[in-house]
C-alpha cells in the first residue's frame, strides 16, 4: 500500500511536472563545413554554449532548452532542409547563417510564423516584402557601409572631392549596399570612382595601379577577410598605405583579417556593431568555461553565435515572465517589444555596441555602429558607437 | 506475338513493330504500374516528415532536369556542363513572366492559380529550350571537350549576367508566388511538400513518357546515331549539327521546366540554385545513374540527394572529432562525391541503371539462372 501511495505521488508529481513543463527550441543551420565554415564554426559554438549556459543557470525557470545545430554546408538547399527538419522537431525560433539561404527561408519564415535571426546582415533580409518575421542582430552591411562614407566626408582632409573605390565580394552578398552607398555618396559629396567585384585571383596590383592613377583616397571593402588582406598585401607592397586609407564592413574584420594581413592591416577601419572580444567579459568567461581555444573566444564570429542566442533566450525569458507559452508566435511578440517604449530594450551581456531592440518598425538588433582601428596588430575601438543618419535618408527600404 | 507476354523471360521481338513497343512483357508493363501506385501511396507512410517531403520534392524536381542532361549527354553524346543555368533560365522566366507580365495582367495577389502555372510551365520549357538550342549552335563545330567549355562558358555567362542584372535583383531572391488549388492556397511546409510531391510526379511521369516516345521516334534514333558515329548518321541523311541542336533544345525545355518547378516550390528564385555546382551534380547524377538510359535519370537524382544527408552528417561528425584548424568536413562531400563516380565510371559505367537491368533479368529468369 505504501508502495503505491508512493508510485501515485510521483506519478502525479511527474504529470504535473509534464504539464508544467515547457520547451525552448532554437533552430540554427549553417556552415561547420564548406565555404565560410571558418566563421560558420565559430557561430556554432557561441550558439551552443549559450544555450549550455542559459540551460545550467537555468535562466528562464521551468523552461528546458533545446539548441538544434545542424550544418549546411552553405547550400541553399541544405538550409531549406534543416529549417523544415527543426519544424519537425516543434521549433520555436531559427537563426539563419548564409545569405542566399536567409534570403530565400524569408518566404518560409513567413509561412510558418518563425522568427528568423540571421548572421547575414544582407538589408533585403529585413526589407520588404515577407519581411514580418525577419530580424538582423546587429546594423546591416549597407548601414555600416554608409557609417563609413559618413566618417570619410567628416574627416576627409584636403581640397576637393574625397575619391571612394569599393571592393565587393560578386555575389548578393558584396552588392547589397553599393546602392544605398552610390545615393549616400551623392548625398554626402563622395565620389565613388569604381566598384569593383574581386574574384577567386589574389593578386590586385593592376587594379590598386589603376585607383591609384584615377586618385581614390578611400577604399571601401564589402566582403570576407581573405580577399582584403590580399587587398592591403598588394596596397603596402606597392607603398599605397600611406596614400589609401582602407575600410570595411562586418565580415572584413576581425582577428582573420590581422593574422593573414599581418603589418599590411594598420590602420585598416572596421564598421561593425558587435563589442570587441576583449570588451566583453562575460564572452571570456564563457569561453573559458566551455573549454574554447584562445582563437574561439576572441573571434567576432564566436560573439554573434553568443547573441543570437542570448536574443532568443532573452525573449522566452519575458515570455514567461509574461505568463505566456513559449512558441514561434509568443517568440516574435517578445521580438518586438523588445525597446524603450515596451518591454524594455536588452543589454546582451555587452555583445553589441549598443543594447538590443525591435520594434514593428526596427528589425535591426543593436542599431548603433562602432568604427575599430588596427593598431600594433590588434583591432581597438577608434569612434563612439554611432548611427548612420545619411542611412535613414538614403535607404528606400524597398 | 505467340509466346505468353505474362510468363516469357526473354526478349521476342521478332518485327520492326514488336521493336517499337515499350514494354517487352505484360509483367514488366504491370510491374511499373504497381510502382508508379506505390510512389502515389509514399505520402501517406506515417514516416513522412517535412524534411523528408522536401528530399522527395527536389528528387522529383530534379529527376526533371537530369533527364533533359541524359538527352543531350546520354543519347546524343554531347557534354553540357551548363544544364543548372538552362534550369535557371526556366526558373528566372517563370519569376519575371509571373512578376511582370501575369501580375499586372491578371491582377494576381499573393497567389497565382494553377491552371496558370500549368500553363506556364511549357512557356518556360519553351524559353529554355530556345537558349539551349542557341548554347547548342556551337556543337555545328565543336565537339568532345571543346563542346563542354562552350557550355561551360554559358553558366559562366548566365550566372555573371543574372548577377549584374538590378531587374533579376542581381541574383538576390526573387519573390514567386504560392499557387492557389482551385481555392486551396498551397503555402507552409506541411501542405508544400505533398502537394509538390504528386504534382511533380506527375510531372515526372507526363515528362518520362515524353522522353519514352522520343527515343522510339526517328528522332530519337537520331540521337543515338550522331552519338555513336555522327559521319555515319551524314551517310545516312542525317543531319548531325541540326540533331545536336534540337538534343540541346530538349534538354533545355526539360530543364526549364524542371526550373519553374523549382521557383514556385521555393517561392523564390536565387542564382546560387543554378551554379556550376549544381551543373557538376547534375552531370554526377547522370553518371551514376547511368548515361543514355531512362531509368538512370530517375535513380541517379534520387541515389545522390539521399546519399548527401548521410555524407553531411558523417562531415560533421569527423569535423567534431577534428582540430578546428584541419578542414576534414569541408573537404569529405566533393571527396565522396567525386569518388563516387569515379568508380563508377571505372566499375560500372552503365550505372545503376546497369544494375537495375541485372535485378530485373534475375527476377525474370527465376529460379533459373539463365
Amino acid at each position: 500500500m505504501k508502495h503505491v501511495k508512493r508510485i501515485a505521488i510521483i506519478s502525479l508529481l511527474l504529470l504535473t511536472g509534464l504539464a508544467c513543463a515547457q520547451e525552448l527550441v532554437i533552430g540554427w543551420s549553417g556552415a561547420v563545413t564548406g565555404p565560410t565554415s571558418d566563421a560558420g564554426q565559430f557561430v556554432i559554438q557561441g550558439i551552443e554554449d549559450y544555450c549550455a549556459y542559459a540551460s545550467e543557470e537555468n535562466l528562464i525557470p521551468d523552461v528546458s532548452i533545446t539548441c538544434l545545430t545542424k550544418d549546411d554546408q552553405y547550400n541553399n538547399d541544405n538550409s531549406l532542409r534543416n529549417f523544415e527538419s527543426f519544424l519537425d522537431e516543434d521549433m520555436d525560433a531559427f537563426i539563419a547563417y548564409a545569405t542566399g539561404a536567409t534570403l530565400q527561408l524569408k518566404v518560409n519564415a513567413v509561412e510558418e510564423e518563425i522568427p528568423v535571426i540571421s548572421a547575414s546582415l544582407h538589408i533585403g533580409v529585413i526589407d520588404p516584402p515577407d519581411n514580418a518575421y525577419n530580424f538582423l542582430p546587429i546594423t546591416s552591411y549597407s548601414e555600416q557601409v554608409v557609417a563609413l562614407l559618413e566618417w570619410i566626408a567628416a574627416n576627409h582632409e584636403g581640397d576637393g572631392t574625397p575619391v571612394v573605390a569599393m571592393l565587393i565580394h560578386p555575389s548578393a552578398f558584396g552588392r547589397a549596399p553599393v546602392e544605398d552607398a552610390q545615393a549616400a555618396a551623392a548625398e554626402l559629396g563622395i565620389e565613388i570612382a569604381e566598384v569593383q567585384e574581386h574574384g577567386e585571383g589574389v593578386d590586385y596590383t593592376t587594379m590598386l595601379q589603376r585607383w591609384n592613377n584615377a586618385g581614390v583616397q578611400y577604399v571601401i571593402t564589402q566582403t570576407v577577410q581573405s580577399p582584403v588582406a590580399a587587398l592591403l598585401n598588394a596596397a603596402q607592397a606597392l607603398g599605397f598605405t600611406e596614400t589609401m586609407s582602407f575600410m570595411g564592413a562586418h565580415y572584413t574584420g576581425g582577428n582573420t583579417l590581422t593574422n593573414l594581413a599581418g603589418e599590411a592591416a594598420e590602420g585598416f577601419l572596421w564598421a561593425t556593431s558587435f563589442a570587441l572580444a576583449g570588451d566583453i567579459p562575460f564572452q571570456r568567461e564563457l569561453g573559458e568555461r566551455y573549454g574554447r581555444s584562445e582563437e574561439t573566444i576572441s573571434d567576432v564570429n564566436y560573439t554573434t553565435g553568443l547573441m543570437q542566442a542570448a536574443i532568443y533566450i532573452e525573449a522566452a525569458r519575458r515570455a514567461v515572465e509574461a505568463g505566456e507559452d513559449i512558441d514561434s508566435v509568443s517568440m516574435h511578440d517578445m521580438l518586438l517589444s523588445m525597446n524603450a517604449d515596451a518591454a524594455g530594450d536588452y543589454d546582451a551581456h555587452g555583445f553589441g555596441v549598443g543594447p538590443v531592440s525591435f520594434s514593428e518598425e526596427d528589425r535591426v538588433g543593436v542599431d548603433a555602429l562602432r568604427l575599430f582601428r588596427v593598431e600594433n596588430g590588434t583591432f581597438v575601438n577608434y569612434t563612439e558607437p554611432f548611427n548612420s543618419e545619411t542611412f535613414r535618408q538614403v535607404h528606400s527600404g524597398q | 506475338m505467340s509466346v505468353n507476354r505474362w510468363l516469357q523471360s526473354g526478349n521476342y521481338r521478332r518485327s520492326y513493330k514488336e521493336d517499337q513497343t515499350i514494354f517487352a512483357t505484360f509483367s514488366e508493363e504491370a510491374s511499373l504500374i504497381v510502382f508508379v501506385l506505390l510512389l502515389f501511396l509514399v505520402p501517406f507512410a506515417p514516416f513522412m516528415s517535412r524534411s523528408l517531403f522536401r528530399l522527395f520534392d527536389l528528387i522529383l524536381i530534379y529527376t526533371v532536369a537530369v533527364m533533359g542532361l541524359n538527352i543531350v549527354t546520354g543519347y546524343a553524346g554531347q557534354i553540357s556542363i551548363g544544364h543548372a543555368a538552362f534550369m535557371g533560365v526556366g526558373a528566372y522566366a517563370a519569376a519575371t513572366i509571373t512578376r511582370d507580365v501575369a501580375t499586372p495582367l491578371f491582377g494576381f495577389e499573393s497567389t497565382v492559380p494553377f491552371l496558370f502555372v500549368l500553363a506556364l510551365l511549357p512557356v518556360c520549357g519553351l524559353i529554355a529550350a530556345l537558349v539551349g538550342a542557341f548554347v547548342g549552335l556551337p556543337s555545328f563545330r565543336l565537339k568532345h571537350l571543346y563542346l563542354a567549355v562552350a557550355t561551360l562558358a554559358f553558366q559562366i555567362i548566365f550566372t555573371w549576367s543574372v548577377g549584374h542584372t538590378p531587374w533579376l535583383n542581381q541574383g538576390g531572391s526573387i519573390r514567386v508566388p504560392r499557387l492557389e488549388f482551385f481555392g486551396t492556397t498551397i503555402s507552409g511546409s506541411k501542405t508544400i511538400g505533398p502537394f509538390y510531391y504528386f504534382f511533380t510526379l506527375v510531372i515526372v511521369i507526363i515528362m518520362a513518357i515524353g522522353m519514352r516516345n522520343l527515343l522510339r521516334s526517328k528522332y530519337g534514333r537520331a540521337l543515338i546515331a550522331v552519338r555513336d558515329n555522327d559521319r555515319a548518321a551524314d551517310a545516312m541523311g542525317i543531319n548531325p549539327g541540326a540533331t545536336k541542336v534540337m538534343a540541346f533544345a530538349i534538354s533545355g525545355f526539360y530543364a526549364g521546366v524542371a526550373g519553374a518547378l523549382l521557383a514556385f516550390y521555393n517561392g523564390s528564385v536565387i542564382v546560387e540554385s543554378f551554379t556550376l555546382a549544381v551543373s557538376i551534380d547534375f552531370l554526377a547524377m547522370t553518371i551514376v545513374g547511368g548515361l543514355g538510359t531512362m531509368v538512370g535519370s530517375l535513380i541517379g537524382p534520387a541515389f545522390l540527394l539521399i546519399l548527401d544527408p548521410w555524407v553531411e552528417q558523417l562531415a560533421e561528425f569527423i569535423q567534431q572529432l577534428m582540430p578546428a584548424t584541419i578542414d576534414v568536413g569541408t573537404a569529405l562531400r566533393p571527396t565522396v562525391f567525386g569518388l563516387i563516380v569515379v568508380l563508377f565510371l571505372i566499375f560500372e559505367p552503365r550505372g545503376l541503371a546497369n544494375w537495375w537491368r541485372l535485378t530485373r533479368q534475375f527476377a525474370k529468369r527465376w529460379p533459373f539462372k539463365y
